[in-house]
């Protein structure tokens, strides 16, 4: 009786030690196909969830530049550009100033003490504030390739951690291998900021590339061949960056380019 | 007031025997100490997010406490038949409903009091832009947020389960963080029945938005004038004897 006991006990582990193996084979198979998510697990169970989350830090970020008051809707609505922002708030201060009310209203009066309107942004070492909700950003949704980008440039352009920079960048890029955002923003900080033309060169280089496969605008395009162009041009490869002067000339045929065409061609 | 006192006492013994305040101190501070532990690209002094969550934490687990304290009070009080001895000795039925709102609002008060020193050591620990004056309204709005919010679950415990009650308090304070300001503008802005119909619900609305000094704490803003803060005492005080008043007047209405 006891040895039926032992029998059925090692068939049954036998069984369950089969099963697992080819589970374990399908769910092999199944992440070979998926992105690699080094997330831990309580970003996991957020499921496609986190995308959301992940913006919603961007825009915490954003708020956080502005002394945690929301004008991303009014920045962003009309497009202004970063410098042109300030400049067209003062033009319109009526836009973002509630209607009259009665001044006995004490409610009214006390909602608006209350409220914060002003339109500040950060400044020097303040912009470190920012970084948490951006690197939080990245790290809730790896695919969240703005994250990476905006990380990268306040690290560097605004903070000086050129090589945090540069680090952090490269993990985007190592989990996000066909973005050329991330390699343009790496490009652009090896051709500003370390002077490593050749580093700047390989990565503008995939940057040019892929963005091509992917939707974008001229400024973008400009952005990424500009800085490309340049770079040879310091490592002294003028061949190498006639077309790319050329391909500009095209984009913004305003005459700012022929020159260096003309330079590169004689 | 004795009385008042002595049901007020008994909540309070409430607070220390249930596990819920402790498991809501230890889970705070080891939030806060591991953000504040949290070391982004080596750079230091990071502080304003640990304040926005720290401010933020300890908002949301005072609100609890005064919520699901208070709720409880009078539907258990019935559905136990303690109620009966209560309403036996020689107090009139406000003075019952007065010592639970009391109770209510000092055990939250309490809890929030020690929520708010956590909050306070981290905050003067580092970071620029710190501020007693502003720390100071925080405490003084934070209690005056708990008084409103333990008269409002007061009242509606008169007429509605304990569930029920913690649920609507939950989306009164959802939705007036949410569409107060919308309510505001629309009273401005909007014309005729409109306008009446906005401003009823703007005006009977507890405005727990007001006490909400996050932003302020968390970006070192101006503190607020003197006749904002005393405006806003007043406006506690009123709104809270409205409520408890009402609530006095439905609960003496009531057979048991």
């Amino acid at each position: 009786m006891k040895n039926k006991h032992i029998l059925v006990i090692l068939v049954c582990l036998t069984i369950a030690s089969l099963i697992a193996v080819r589970i374990d084979v399908y769910n092999q198979a199944y992440a070979a196909g998926q992105s690699v998510s080094d997330a831990p697990i309580f970003m996991r169970f957020l499921g496609e969830g986190k995308s959301i989350v992940s913006g919603l830090s961007i825009l915490q970020a954003d708020r956080y530049f502005h002394g945690g008051v929301g004008h991303f809707s009014d920045e962003h609505e009309e497009g202004f550009a970063i410098a042109e922002r300030d400049h067209k708030a003062c033009e319109h201060p009526e836009d973002h100033v509630l209607p009259e009310a009665s001044p006995f209203n004490i409610l009214f009066r006390v909602s608006r003490q209350m409220d914060v309107t002003e339109h500040v942004h950060l400044h020097g070492d303040q912009m470190k504030e920012i970084i948490p909700w951006l690197y939080y950003a990245a790290e809730i949704d790896s695919r969240n390739v703005q994250a990476y980008v905006l990380t990268g440039y306040y690290l560097c352009d605004r903070l000086g951690k050129v090589d945090q920079a540069i680090t952090f960048l490269r993990e985007g890029l190592r989990k996000n291998p066909d973005s050329w955002e991330i390699n343009a923003e790496l490009g652009r900080i090896y051709f500003q900021h370390v002077k490593n033309h050749e580093a700047a060169v390989q990565y503008l280089s995939k940057a040019q590339i892929l963005i091509q496969e992917s939707p974008h605008d001229k400024f973008q395009e400009r952005s990424v061949l500009s800085l490309l162009a340049m770079s040879y041009e310091n490592l002294g490869q003028g061949s190498e960056a006639l077309p790319l002067y050329k391909r500009l000339n095209e984009l913004f045929p305003n005459g700012i380019y022929e020159e260096k065409i003309k330079n590169f061609s004689s | 007031m004795k009385a008042v006192w002595a049901i007020a006492c008994s909540m309070l013994k409430e607070l220390i025997r249930k596990k819920d305040f402790y498991v809501l101190v230890i889970f705070m501070l080891v939030l806060l100490g591991f953000l504040s532990y949290q070391n982004f690209f080596q750079i230091e002094g990071v502080s304003r997010y640990i304040r926005d969550f720290g401010y933020s934490l300890l908002m949301l687990f005072s609100f609890i406490i005064a919520v699901t304290f208070t709720a409880r009070q009078l539907p258990s009080e019935i559905e136990a038949r303690t109620i009966y001895p209560l309403l036996a000795k020689p107090l009139s039925r406000h003075t019952v409903i007065l010592g639970k709102f009391c109770g209510g609002a000092m055990v939250s008060i309490i809890a929030f009091t020690i929520f708010y020193v956590i909050f306070a050591g981290f905050y003067m620990a580092g970071g620029e832009g710190k501020s007693l004056i502003l720390l100071g309204q925080g405490f003084i709005f934070g209690i005056l947020f708990l008084c409103m919010v333990s008269a409002l679950v007061m009242f509606f415990s008169n007429f509605m389960t304990t569930s029920a009650n913690i649920t609507l308090t939950f989306l009164i304070y959802i939705a007036v963080g949410g569409f107060s300001d919308f309510l505001g503008r629309m009273v401005i802005s909007s014309k005729g029945i409109i306008t009446a119909l906005y401003g009823v619900l703007y005006y009977l609305l507890p405005h727990l938005e007001f006490f909400d000094m996050r932003v302020r704490i968390t970006h070192a803003w101006d503190p607020l004038p003197a006749w904002v803060v005393l405006s806003l005492v007043g406006y506690t005080f009123i709104y809270c004897f409205a409520l408890l008043y009402f609530a006095g007047c439905i609960f003496k209405r009531k057979r048991f």
